[in-house]
């Protein structure tokens, strides 16, 4: 993603104040990861895997007494240009607690939630805001691609990662390669389902990342439904699809497989121990419906732990002078 | 002859003035019932396609005509975020109206009521907030229209008796 664009695109979300501080202050963005902000508490940002206290002169602290307050005022303004002035346009993201912007931002919100029959109906006095910081990162899946092909067809691929350790930036860009081909391999016609409009990062419906050029992509579509409708509409070789884990997931991606659709998805958890701990996934693993697992690694971010086979057999492993990141 | 020119000239002059006058009424309707559509137009997009401010003026503006230039602005300044609330762009925009002086200062203070409860409601409420509006505008357009018949017809004879009275006082 260029630089320039993405500062300019978390800039201008800001509220005037925190603008200017970080305009004053030179935070460069492209190692920037989180903006936090809390009504009457300190400015606090996640720079290079770091927590740090930001000043009224947009310095990074350590010394959370020196910080710049945050203020309801701030999050109030932040909070109009988030959303163009149309909180309303936004009901259904912050009934799930977050937004995307354009840029493939996420906006995390927290405050006093309205519940109608146990449901969350929206979320009013919004006083927590998380800004998470998109990260497009070309290429970052070449040395990964080939362990995901056999006998140069894409095989079924789980992709298994914590929170913030690149899951989404890494699914992006095999996206990209699948469907733009390479030297040696075609492109395919990819299908990729973005409820969250984190991978595609959609305005308008078109797509700000890049996602290649025989990719298909329903933006703000829930996973189920969007997984079908491919398959009944686009024909697609592969859909892709980004944070799975529920029953109607589960069923939805056996449907996608036994269509002769090669299926890509994402899953939370640091192991594949943890996915077959999960109620619905571990039936997939021990069925061994994916023929790809692929670990990215807890402690350092953006870097690969391991890639599995469908009988859990390493056909990478971090730590053997083969190491492999996305930063 | 130079009297009968003159005669005519100040005829047609007196005539035209009262012409223009009763222009601006029918100009005030017209942009009434842009307005009007515009409404509506927003309340179908918010309903059914969850459009934010910013798409939806992009849209206005190239709908309409009274409303196009004020619309395109309005967009650039959401786009800007430059510190200011909606409702203050709106406020700030509405000379971009064309034929804003035709408006009267009703007109003005519900077209800035719409501007200040835009944008900032969910979505049941913001429907609701326009449909009430839309109800107001409503009853302005036909109060309009019932005015502009009268107003038209006193405008035409008064300007035509007016003509006539000057031409026949300067002969």
């Amino acid at each position: 993603m260029d630089r320039k664009r993405k500062e300019e695109e978390i800039l201008r979300i800001l509220a005037l104040p925190l603008r200017r501080l970080f305009q004053e202050g030179k935070i460069p963005f492209s190692r920037l990861q989180e903006i936090r902000l809390r009504t009457g508490q300190p400015l606090l940002v996640v720079y290079d895997g770091r927590e740090f206290f930001v000043d009224g002169h947009g310095r990074l602290l350590q010394d959370q007494s020196k910080a710049y307050l945050t203020g309801e005022s701030d999050i109030r303004e932040s909070m109009e240009y988030i959303s163009n002035f149309s909180l309303y346009a936004f009901e259904e993201e912050l009934r799930q607690g977050f937004l995307t912007i354009r840029g493939g931002h996420r906006i995390g919100v927290a405050g006093k939630l309205i519940v109608e029959d146990n449901k969350v109906k929206n979320i009013r006095h919004i006083s927590c805001l998380n800004i998470r910081l998109a990260h497009e990162i070309p290429g970052c899946a070449d040395k990964i691609l080939p362990y995901l092909l056999e006998e140069g067809e894409f095989v079924h691929t789980l992709l298994i990662s914590p929170p913030r350790c690149g899951k989404t930036t890494l699914l992006r860009d095999l996206v990209r390669q699948l469907s733009d081909g390479g030297e040696r391999r075609a492109g395919v016609t990819v299908g990729v389902v973005d409820e969250r409009s984190e991978i595609g990062a959609c305005y308008m419906g078109v797509p700000q990342n890049a996602l290649g050029c025989r990719t298909d992509i329903l933006d703000g579509c829930p996973k189920v439904e969007g997984m079908m409708m491919l398959v009944r509409s686009m024909a697609p070789q592969v859909i892709a699809v980004d944070e799975v884990g529920s029953r109607e997931d589960v069923e939805a991606m056996e449907y996608v497989m036994h269509s002769g659709v090669k299926l890509i998805a994402t899953a939370h958890g640091s192991s594949l121990a943890d996915i077959r701990r999960k109620p619905v996934l571990c039936r997939m693993v021990k069925e061994q419906q994916f023929r790809r697992y692929i670990i990215l690694q807890k402690k350092q971010p953006g870097h690969l732990q391991a890639v599995l086979d469908e009988r859990e057999r390493f056909l990478f492993r971090a730590g053997q002078g083969r190491e492999w990141g996305t930063g | 002859m130079g009297k009968l020119i003159g005669f005519i000239m100040v005829f047609l002059g007196s005539s035209g003035i009262s012409g223009y006058i009763v222009g601006g009424y029918a100009v005030r309707i017209r942009i009434l019932e842009e307005l009007e559509q515009a409404l509506q137009f927003l309340c179908g997009e918010i309903e059914y396609a969850a459009c934010d401010m910013a798409e939806l003026m992009e849209r206005l503006a190239q709908r309409g005509y009274y409303f196009s230039d004020f619309f395109t602005q309005l967009r650039e300044k959401i786009l800007l975020c430059d510190g200011q609330p909606l409702s203050a762009y709106w406020k700030q925009g509405k000379r971009a109206v064309r034929g804003y002086e035709s408006l009267t200062a009703e007109d003005l203070e519900l077209f800035e009521a719409i501007g200040a409860n835009l944008g900032n409601l969910d979505r049941q409420t913001q429907l609701h907030t326009l449909s009430i509006f839309s109800g107001r505008l409503a009853e302005t357009i036909a109060q309009a229209r019932s005015e502009y018949r009268n107003k038209a017809k006193v405008c035409s004879v008064a300007g035509i008796t007016a003509g006539l009275f000057l031409a026949i006082a300067l002969l």
